[in-house]
């Protein structure tokens, strides 16, 4: 044990992992060594103890149950596909799921009251041209082709679908937001919103039933304006923008209801003061029962369109409101008539206000008469421009004529200071002039609708409560 | 690789076992199962062997063997190919056995006292008469590697009964060739001192 040599490098040398000088130097040591020949032996020795062990032979069951391993470990990696599979599809299925609904109620006006103004607006805007600038006002409903004429059946789709609208969550707003949208907007866009807002509280109607109109042999007259908005009230106007909102609501929702048949309607609202409701109402029912009670043995000329359960729902809903509204299927010559009646029997100035088309049959049938005793208002002036068609008789006086298609709120103005004998002879004639221009335009691109007397729309008779400052 | 031509003109596909372990390993990280099993097939005995020698326990070692197969099977996509799958499974089989030891600290049972016919089954044509004529002198030789440190026990496994190289050991083990020169050299100088304790002298070799 005296040897001071590397004993490593004996094993090293033994397990030949020495290069060639480590085995020189190793194998001229242990020449000289006994020491570490010995040590040399001894490693050697014991190394070949170990070697010389037998090696046992792995048994059958480590290959076997390796192999049942492996496979329950493939199970295992193909259910976790699968379960990571399922998890991405059942994220792209709740994405869809949510994607789905927020399209949904972004299309749903009553579930996302403040959405997209602008579509409703578009929607006010779409026949209701005086939303353009007042340049363009005049000319572009005479300008624009004709609609189609409403099938006979559209009016009262149109008032079943209005009657399961949503009612307004508060009542007063409803009313309030079609005194201010009618300042505000279009008469026929305010004209949608109170049709639809009125179908919505209407109660069950008393069931006016007239014999079949002979409305082609009976020209009517034109329709009357109804009284100025202009007049309003400045603490109304301040709620204009609630107004508004909600009268676009109502029109978006309506719009999807009813799309097209938006045209086959036409609103009469009669202002009364709250003290004159009930009289003003029973006059009103009584005309109506009068004028179209059915004969023995003849068709009903007029029909109830509300139903009584929604109308009583839709009552109890706006049981603020004045009175709930009538609803009648009519001619537009019977419309017409009517509206004459109320207005000579409770002294109010009355309107039919009505979207172009419906308007331009009202007008077709009502120009014959051409003469109205109503008074020109804002109303009047902001409905919609259809023109004449090429069946109608010769257009109304341009006075009236005039008047009826004022558009904007300075025209309307005007139109009203017309009607109080206010307005310069000057200024009448170059508007009688434009007039006339925008009728002919009129009569030649929408020469191809409806006939008068042939197609009836639905005359939603309202009953608006006014402030006594206002009535005054 | 393509698949080697029959002398008929016909191709045979190709079987796994023509496969080295590298391209066997490529096939299981595709998650080809059959391409495992033919390495557990070509490298069992083996790894059974070592560890059976490094627990003294045939029934643990079957065990351990299994367990580190399999665990080498979940780790496959890990196996970047730096050493030799042979390398790797050592390496795995041995901290398997560790742990397990651990995990089961219970007294050792010789393979001897158990499983007779494990120790005279040899797998090659050597004859054990050449350095161990007897049961009795395998027996004892286990003993005085059971007697062995771990780690020392280990490298004499790796070196004296596989046959690895300093390098293949230094990787299996993680550590530097030059420590597996000097450790190897200790756990023989302790392996000796336990073959005496065992068997009173050790039979000298001559050194050449």
């Amino acid at each position: 044990m005296s040897c001071a040599f590397d004993k490593e490098k004996l094993t090293a040398f033994y397990d030949g992992e020495l290069d060639a000088a480590g085995k020189s130097e190793v194998e001229r040591h242990i020449s000289s060594c006994s020491e570490c020949l010995r040590d040399l032996g001894e490693i050697k020795s014991a190394s070949l103890l170990v070697r010389e062990l037998p090696r046992p032979r792995a048994p059958r069951s480590i290959a076997e149950g390796v192999s049942r391993e492996i496979a329950a470990t493939g199970r295992v990696h193909s259910f976790s596909r699968k379960r990571n599979l399922l998890l991405w599809a059942t994220a792209a299925a709740a994405g869809l799921f949510v994607a789905a609904n927020v399209i949904f109620l972004a299309g749903d006006p009553a579930a996302s009251p403040g959405r997209d103004d602008a579509s409703a607006i578009g929607y006010l805007q779409a026949p209701a041209p005086e939303k353009k600038g007042p340049g363009e006002r005049a000319d572009g409903p005479a300008r624009r082709p004709a609609p189609e004429p409403p099938a006979e059946g559209k009016a009262r789709d149109s008032a079943d679908l209005a009657t399961k609208a949503e009612p307004a969550k508060d009542p007063r707003d409803g009313a309030r937001q079609l005194e201010e949208a009618r300042k505000a907007d279009a008469l026929p866009a305010v004209a949608k919103v109170e049709e639809k807002a009125n179908a919505e509280k209407a109660p069950a109607p008393p069931r006016p039933e007239a014999p079949k109109p002979s409305a082609p042999a009976a020209p009517p007259a034109a329709a009357t304006p109804p009284p100025a908005p202009v007049a309003e009230p400045r603490n109304r106007a301040e709620s204009r923008s609630l107004a508004q909102e909600r009268g676009e609501e109502l029109q978006k929702q309506r719009a999807q209801e009813l799309g097209a048949e938006q045209a086959a309607s036409a609103v009469l609202n009669v202002r009364v003061a709250a003290s004159q409701a009930a009289k003003v109402r029973a006059q009103v029912e009584e005309i109506i029962a009068r004028r179209y009670a059915p004969a023995p043995g003849a068709e009903a000329g007029a029909r109830r369109l509300v139903e009584p359960e929604a109308a009583k729902k839709l009552a109890d809903v706006r049981r603020e409101s004045l009175a709930g509204p009538i609803t009648l299927e009519l001619t537009p010559a019977q419309a017409e008539e009517l509206r004459r009646e109320i207005e000579k029997a409770t002294g109010t100035p009355l309107v039919l206000a009505t979207s172009s088309d419906a308007f331009g049959r009202l007008r077709g049938a009502a120009a014959p008469g051409g003469k109205s005793g109503a008074p020109e208002t804002a109303d009047r002036a902001a409905a919609p421009q259809a023109g004449g068609f090429a069946k109608a008789p010769p257009p109304a006086p341009p006075s009236d004529e005039l008047r009826r298609k004022s558009p904007d709120p300075g025209a309307a103005l005007k139109d009203q200071k017309a009607a109080t004998g206010q307005q310069a002879p000057a200024q009448k004639n170059e508007l009688e002039e434009k007039e006339k221009d925008k009728d002919k335009n009129a009569k030649e691109t929408e020469s191809a609708h409806l006939r008068q007397g042939e197609t009836r729309i639905r005359i939603v008779i309202n009953f608006l409560e006014v402030p006594v400052a206002e009535k005054k | 690789m393509s698949p080697p031509n029959s002398p008929s003109g016909t191709v045979r596909p190709v079987e796994l076992r023509d496969l080295p372990d590298r391209e066997l390993v490529s096939r299981c990280q595709r998650q080809d199962a059959q391409a495992f099993n033919e390495l557990v097939t070509r490298h069992q005995d083996r790894v059974y062997g070592a560890i059976t020698r490094f627990c003294g326990n045939a029934e643990d070692a079957c065990d351990i063997t299994q367990r580190a197969f399999i665990n080498a099977f979940r780790k496959i996509q890990e196996f970047k190919g730096d050493s030799a799958f042979s390398t790797w499974i050592y390496r795995i089989a041995f901290n398997q056995a560790v742990s397990f030891r651990r995990e089961n600290r219970r007294p050792s049972v010789s393979i001897y006292s158990k499983d007779d016919e494990l120790v005279n089954e040899p797998v090659d044509d050597r004859s054990p008469a050449e350095g161990m004529e007897s049961r009795e002198t395998q027996k004892k030789v286990q003993e005085a590697l059971d007697r062995l440190e771990e780690g020392d026990r280990q490298i004499i496994v790796l070196k004296d009964l596989q046959g690895n190289s300093y390098d293949e050991i230094a990787s299996i083990m993680g550590i530097p060739k030059g420590t597996v020169r000097s450790r190897l050299h200790r756990a023989r100088l302790e392996l000796k001192a336990k073959l005496k304790e065992i068997m009173g002298t050790l039979k000298q070799e001559p050194a050449s």
